[in-house]
């Protein structure tokens, strides 16, 4: 019986795979995110978190250059955001909250985290982990090396019910029920 | 072998005569969370806009047992469920004087401030206790946690956040006492 069915098996999986690939418009690539400033994947100096904040680092607290291609269909935003699951406090740091990107844009250029750039392109950054709606940098205990992920979610709403005093928390919560599919890349630091 | 024996012996001899006589565990408990279930006195009030309408009174707490050399207490309400991938601080008073071993229903704000402790940012972005209000048609667990400091007082004024205060937390902390309650709708 079972050797019998394995053509017809066979003949339906290659149908199906047929019809995936051909409902894939052409052209197409996979959804991903990527930053040209974080190289070998590590932070660099400039991206780090400034003496300003008082921690301990030096860094010109410089938001990466983001990109990202592929959007899923049915995108009306994308929220950026970049989290340290290491930081020494039970429950990791989230660094940088960006929602509302349109789904027109496709970048966001280095130092958007602390200029005008976002709101230049419509979007709107929240608060951070520091209680602070920018970028706050990298600036791990000194020994420690920790990964920071970043995350760009494609969402099937233009905007959330979020204002720039929206905790990660919050933000997180707004995006439960709306998320089309997110892509990630990690980096690390150590100073 | 027999040496083996004796020498541990020995030590958890040692170990248990350095236990002080009036040793206790560490413990956190709450009246108004009896049985585990959160009632509706502590659930967020309408005012909030979420959907719930309870009277947002922060529950009362007390404790014992806590560890020597204790300077300070910090208390958090942590709900693990929330849909966000995060969890959810509810509310997080630090600087609690290490006299102090109880707070009544509803000492957010003026209660707080009278005993010389601190309220710091929840994840509703503002201090004070927010009450529990899990979507309809679920049940959430808060996880309520005092932990012991081996500091005085934490270097962050009201606007700290969570994440800030859970690294000064884990930075100093002598030991926790915590519970689970439970609210669903």
């Amino acid at each position: 019986m079972i050797s019998t069915n394995i053509p017809r098996v066979l003949a339906l999986l290659m149908l199906i795979g047929g019809a995936a690939l051909a409902a894939r418009p052409a052209g197409a690539v996979d959804f991903r995110v990527y930053s040209h400033d974080i190289k070998d994947g590590q932070f660099q100096q400039d991206q780090i978190l400034s003496k300003a904040y008082g921690l301990g680092c030096e860094g010109s607290n410089l938001s990466p250059h983001i990109n990202w291609e592929g959007m899923p269909e049915g995108t009306e935003s994308f929220v950026l955001t970049m989290f340290d699951p290491d930081a020494n406090n039970g429950k990791g740091w989230t660094h940088w909250v960006v929602v509302n990107i349109p789904y027109a844009v496709n970048s966001l250029p280095r130092g958007a985290g602390g200029s005008g750039a976002v709101a230049a392109v419509g979007a709107l950054q929240t608060r951070n982990d520091f209680g602070q709606a920018n970028y706050g940098g990298p600036c791990p205990p000194p020994g420690q090396t920790h990964h920071y992920v970043v995350t760009l979610t494609a969402l099937n709403v233009r905007t959330l019910p979020v204002d720039k005093d929206a905790t990660p928390a919050m933000v997180a919560a707004a995006i439960d029920g709306h998320k089309i599919a997110a892509v990630s890349f990690t980096a690390t630091y150590q100073r | 072998m027999r040496l083996a024996v004796l020498a541990l012996m020995l030590i958890g001899f040692v170990a248990l005569r350095t236990l002080p006589a009036s040793a206790q565990a560490f413990r956190l408990t709450s009246q108004d969370t009896a049985n585990g279930q959160i009632r509706p006195e502590q659930v967020m009030s309408k005012a909030y806009g979420y959907g719930c309408s309870g009277g947002n009174l922060s529950p009362d707490l007390s404790w014992s047992g806590a560890p020597q050399g204790t300077q300070s207490f910090v208390l958090t309400i942590f709900d693990m469920d929330a849909p966000n991938g995060l969890g959810w601080f509810h509310w997080v008073v630090v600087d609690i004087p290490s006299t102090v071993n109880s707070l009544p229903t509803g000492a957010s704000g003026g209660g707080i401030a009278s005993i010389g402790a601190l309220e710091t940012r929840t994840d509703f972005g503002v201090p004070g206790y927010g009450g529990p209000c899990p979507p309809s048609g679920t049940a959430h667990r808060y996880r309520f946690v005092l932990t012991a400091l081996r500091i005085p007082k934490l270097p962050i004024d009201g606007n700290a956040t969570p994440a800030m205060v859970g690294i000064y937390v884990e930075a100093n902390k002598l030991d926790q006492a915590s519970f689970t309650a439970i609210y669903g709708r």
